[in-house]
């Protein structure tokens, strides 16, 4: 046991361990101005450790409070939640806070330079950050794949449950509610965020169906205007069976007559931790448990193969396994919308596609469409996402990103999206 | 019995203790929200700060000399001098390799500090960005971003960096190498770093698009009409 401690603190010591610790105060900070931005916009920090236990609940409270502070100042608020990947932390050296930062203050910019001075306060944007400890090891840190993956799971554990409950208990605690609440989860940030919201939401739906009072139209429980799953490293399993609950009970997600997303999960087409470390990865875990073959409804085959339960739906996928190696948003078969990049000329959807937003990035137009008979009809939206946009897994916070999230919570919709099953 | 001296000492230190909490008490409800001010050697603002600092240069010099690419290429190439008794002075096995590997990796340092130094004297930006280019025409363009950049007002500027910086690397040679210091040999080792470095722009430049070929291998095939046709119950 001594040589196994011995040579554990000498490899963290070679190799440089990042520590257990809370990296920012408890107060609320400030992103302070930056080259086109002249304003501070204020940021929340709320920190989980290794075992996802929260590291201060002052840190909670107060940002929780300057969230209460802002709706009661401002006309319409953004508040945006980011919880960060794989390799990434709360220090101020980690890249995703300082792409964060960045990313409130294009938000920001966009916002006062857009909204012609609609908007009743001076800062109508605030963002938190949630940090766990998804950067474990200085070198080498594309070992930590199984170690981070599992303290993901952790992190999305009962005090960021409690955490994101209370900021949307603050900022939306009605789904009339103007204020706008969008909670972004990267990589494995995203596997926290889906592990904690997914329960959530199941809860609540199943609650209000079973309330005698429901007859159809919004639900009233707490919810985010919009949750993106941004290069989201997880098995699809627990997507696969949220998508079924939605499919199960017909849950629509409209503003207006128009659909909007509950879950955007989008993967970059370059995002080779996604595409090939997580099939990798997750077949090196298979090990550990058993998927089972599903029946197709063909009796000969199914009684060669053994299969019991209901039959494949999709029928396309026949094996749980494809569920388990591959990220949601890496299964074709579960897309229901996709991007087309129209360089300098304006791109069209497909004929009897339907198109959702459009908007230009860098130099590049962009459309979204949703694809008219796809499998997945449900409000969690699923596509791969152009290189243009995001070149790989990491390097998400590029104006080209910016822009397209910005496209998508901005865009403009009658009154605010209600659930509601029917 | 406590003098009176001693009670007003009392007194007073206990007004003391109560105009220090007070003190701090009122320092902590005014404290001013703390800024969230990211180091400038932050990979995030090394790749998307405008203009670079001393300190970011630096940075990004001593970033350069610890790579993977810089120790195992190090590696990769000492274990093919030995192979091929570049140094035959120096010896075989372990302390020939190791020699070699030393020569090797001073190359690779002296090359990362002389495009440093070029590049802070002819205030070049050292980092090499994705290009805006199309198609095969990339190719051009992500070569060309070695000799040539973008200037502020249009049209390029010359970069010098990389030909000084391939230049030290080989001709530092001369000064350890007994066998193949020589002029021609180190212009050999010129030319050969100066093919790494277009090796390793144009890999990061098609990075993306060969890891997304890559990745396809891995993804189920069906797409999402076929799987539509074969859902349990139609929407």
């Amino acid at each position: 046991m001594k040589l196994l401690l011995c040579t554990t603190a000498a490899v963290c010591f070679l190799t440089g361990c990042y520590p257990v610790k809370q990296y920012q105060s408890n107060l609320v900070g400030l992103v302070p101005p930056g080259p086109k931005v002249n304003h501070t916009v204020p940021l929340g920090f709320v920190e989980f450790d290794d075992n996802g236990q929260i590291f201060s609940r002052a840190q909670l409270d107060n940002t929780v409070a300057e969230i209460g502070k802002l709706r009661q100042d401002c006309a319409d608020p953004y508040v945006i939640v980011f919880i960060h990947g794989w390799k990434n932390n709360a220090d101020n050296n980690s890249n995703n806070v300082a792409g964060f930062e960045q990313f409130l203050r294009d938000f920001y910019t966009d916002v006062t330079e857009n909204d012609g001075g609609k908007s009743s306060c001076a800062v109508p944007v605030m963002g938190v950050y949630i940090g766990w400890r998804g950067a474990r090891i200085k070198v080498a840190a594309n070992f930590s794949y199984w170690n981070g993956s599992a303290a993901a799971v952790r992190a999305g554990g009962l005090d960021l449950e409690e955490a994101l409950f209370r900021i949307m208990c603050t900022a939306r605690p009605t789904q009339t509610e103007k204020t706008n609440l969008v909670l972004i989860g990267h990589s494995f940030g995203g596997r926290a965020l889906e592990r904690v919201m997914t329960p959530y939401l199941e809860t609540q739906i199943l609650d209000e169906l079973r309330s005698a009072n429901y007859r159809g139209g919004a639900m009233r429980f707490p919810l985010p205007t919009l949750t993106v799953l941004l290069n989201e490293a997880a098995p699809a399993t627990d997507a696969k069976q949220f998508l079924d609950f939605l499919k199960h009970h017909n849950v629509t997600y409209r503003a207006g007559e128009r659909s909007v997303p509950l879950f955007l999960s989008i993967t970059s087409d370059g995002d080779w931790a996604n595409h090939i470390f997580l099939p990798i990865g997750q077949a090196a875990a298979r090990m550990q448990l058993k998927t089972r073959v599903y029946c197709t409804g063909n009796a000969e085959a199914d009684r060669k193969s053994g299969c019991s339960g209901d039959p494949a739906d999709p029928g396309v996928i026949t094996n749980q396994s494809t569920y388990f190696t591959h990220s949601t948003a890496s299964i074709p078969a579960l897309y229901n919308h996709y991007f087309v990049k129209g360089g300098a000329d304006l791109p069209e959807c497909q004929q009897h596609d339907t198109e959702i937003v459009k908007w230009k990035a860098a130099k590049d137009n962009y459309v979204f469409c949703e694809t008219a008979g796809a499998w997945n009809q449900t409000p969690y939206w699923v596509s791969s996402m152009p290189i243009s946009i995001v070149p790989d897994h990491s390097d998400i916070f590029r104006p080209e990103l910016s822009q397209t999230l910005i496209s998508f919570i901005r865009q403009p919709r009658e009154g605010q999206p209600v659930i509601q099953a029917h | 019995m406590r003098t009176t001296f001693e009670r007003r000492i009392g007194f007073a230190s206990a007004l003391l203790v109560a105009l220090v909490h007070s003190g701090i008490a009122y320092a902590q409800n005014v404290t001013p929200a703390p800024a969230i001010d990211i180091p400038p050697c932050n990979d995030y603002r090394i790749t998307n700060d405008e203009d670079l600092t001393a300190k970011q240069r630096a940075c990004i010099w001593g970033g350069n000399l610890l790579t993977p690419g810089a120790v195992f290429g190090a590696g990769f190439s000492s274990a093919y001098g030995l192979l091929t008794k570049e140094e035959p002075a120096w010896g075989q096995g372990a302390a020939g390799y190791a020699r070699l590997y030393g020569a090797r990796y001073a190359q690779g340092v002296t090359k990362a500090t002389g495009e440093y130094l070029t590049a802070w004297a002819f205030k070049e930006d050292p980092r090499r960005k994705p290009t805006n280019c199309i198609a095969w025409n990339r190719t051009v363009c992500a070569a060309r971003s070695l000799f040539a950049q973008p200037k502020d007002g249009g049209g390029y500027r010359p970069v010098f960096s990389t030909v000084a910086g391939a230049a030290a690397g080989g001709f530092i040679g001369m000064s350890f190498y007994p066998n193949t210091g020589t002029v021609t040999e180190s212009l050999s080792r010129t030319g050969t770093s100066l093919a790494t470095s277009l090796l390793s722009v144009e890999l990061t430049e098609f990075q993306p698009d060969i890891l997304h070929l890559v990745g396809r291998l891995f993804a189920p095939k069906s797409t999402a009409k076929e799987a539509f046709a074969t859902a349990k119950e139609k929407p």
